[in-house]
């Protein structure tokens, strides 16, 4: 609860003064206002997870971020990642990070990528989806991407026949601006002749 | 400066300290003035909004840079700011970069969180826009993807494609967006400006 700390502070038998009067207000001080002390609809937000939450109320988390309390728990606000559920129509199972392509004359399906495809992915999958399963496909957004080789912030994704075992190859965005460039990469890492998980953004 | 509380009476010398006069003293008194420091940063936080870092913010607290409107909450054992929302990423800025302002065009480097401000015309390797204004060698926050505001040079139109500018930091309209930019265009302009800063959708 919030305090308030007079200006001056009388003693027992002290002589009551038009100036100790006044300054015992205005050389006072207001402290510690917390949430309990503002109206209904004013918030500030939480820095510890308080007793009692409203929907709507903020708090910071460990990890920094916002956190919403929202149908009884705290969540982090939603990233603005896009996906869509397709299935499964190849005969291998698509892998977490792999790029992947509608099957030409469907809405519902897609296909992997293989090393003979020259063409701009739809999308990365968001988990291993077996022959025949659907899943998650992200469109949009930071996620892990397959990436063959080793690559640096700024590199962007393609996915042409140089690529090995279904991932994608990062080139330098200095030397490279296929049409079939779909994703640039937000971190570095990598090692060269084998695939590893990266972390890119996807958006056109 | 902290809140300012004003009496709600006011004594004469020669007058008369009644019961009525003691009580509106307190109960007409008002409060103006109302800053961070009157608030119980140890359970909850205000959220400053300026251009500039609020003063000896304590853990969690809270800041709206008042150009790109992103929230930042203080890590007081790093002593740096870090991202609140999921299309923010904590980065540093590389020893030989100019300093970033709010809003900055950021390209990456060959080490993974490390990035520059832009300082050329074209660059291929941007990865985010500067959330915050921070130093060469600081730690800061990069908005990543989605709506965010960026720092411009000469006119943008609503609906032009965007690559950085010669100056240091600033981006440039490239035209009506289409084919034929390269992986240069890393933003589309959501509202026209001439200097200053607009938002943007930024894509790879």
């Amino acid at each position: 609860m919030a305090g308030l700390t007079p200006g001056y502070i009388f003693t027992e038998n002290e002589r009551v003064s038009v100036a100790k009067l006044h300054a015992i207000v205005e050389s006072g001080s207001l402290n510690n206002v917390a949430q309990a002390d503002l109206v209904s609809g004013v918030r500030l937000a939480n820095l510890t997870t308080p007793g009692s939450a409203t929907t709507g109320d903020l708090l910071v988390g460990s990890d920094y971020l916002l956190d919403l309390y929202e149908s009884a728990a705290w969540t982090d606000f939603p990233d603005d990642t896009i996906s869509i559920t397709l299935q499964n129509d190849d005969i291998v199972t698509g892998l977490a990070g792999e790029a992947v392509r509608m099957r030409y004359g469907t809405s519902t399906s897609f296909q992997c990528m293989t090393s003979t495809d020259y063409e701009r992915p739809l999308g990365v999958l968001a988990a291993n989806i077996s022959s025949g399963a659907s899943g998650l496909v992200y469109i949009r957004g930071v996620v892990p991407v397959r990436v063959y080789g080793t690559w640096e912030v700024g590199d962007v994704l393609i996915h042409d026949t140089s690529v090995v075992g279904r991932a994608q190859r990062a080139v330098a965005a200095t030397t490279y601006s296929y049409s079939n460039v779909f994703a640039r990469m937000l971190d570095s890492g990598g090692s060269a002749g084998v695939v590893t998980l990266g972390t890119a953004y996807l958006g056109k | 400066m902290s809140a300012t509380l004003t009496k709600g009476a006011t004594f004469v010398a020669g007058g008369t300290v009644s019961a009525t006069n003691l009580h509106a003293l307190v109960e007409s008194m008002t409060i103006a003035g109302i800053d961070r420091f009157n608030v119980n940063r140890a359970q909850v936080t205000p959220i400053t909004h300026d251009s500039v870092a609020p003063s000896s913010p304590v853990e969690k607290e809270l800041w709206q840079n008042s150009t790109t409107f992103i929230i930042v909450a203080y890590d007081a054992t790093n002593m740096r700011w870090m991202p609140t929302i999921p299309s923010c990423r904590s980065v540093q800025l590389d020893a030989t970069s100019a300093s970033a302002s709010a809003g900055s065009v950021l390209v990456g480097t060959a080490v993974s969180g490390v990035v520059k401000v832009s300082d050329s015309a074209d660059q291929n390797k941007v990865v985010g826009i500067a959330a915050i204004p921070f130093a060469a060698g600081e730690y800061g926050v990069m908005v990543v993807h989605g709506v965010t505001r960026v720092l411009t040079s000469g006119t943008v139109n609503a609906g032009e494609a965007l690559s950085t500018s010669s100056s240091a930091g600033l981006a440039k309209a490239k035209g009506a967006a289409g084919t034929g930019y390269g992986v240069a265009v890393f933003a589309k302009a959501l509202r026209a400006a001439s200097g200053g800063s607009t938002w943007v959708n930024l894509k790879w």
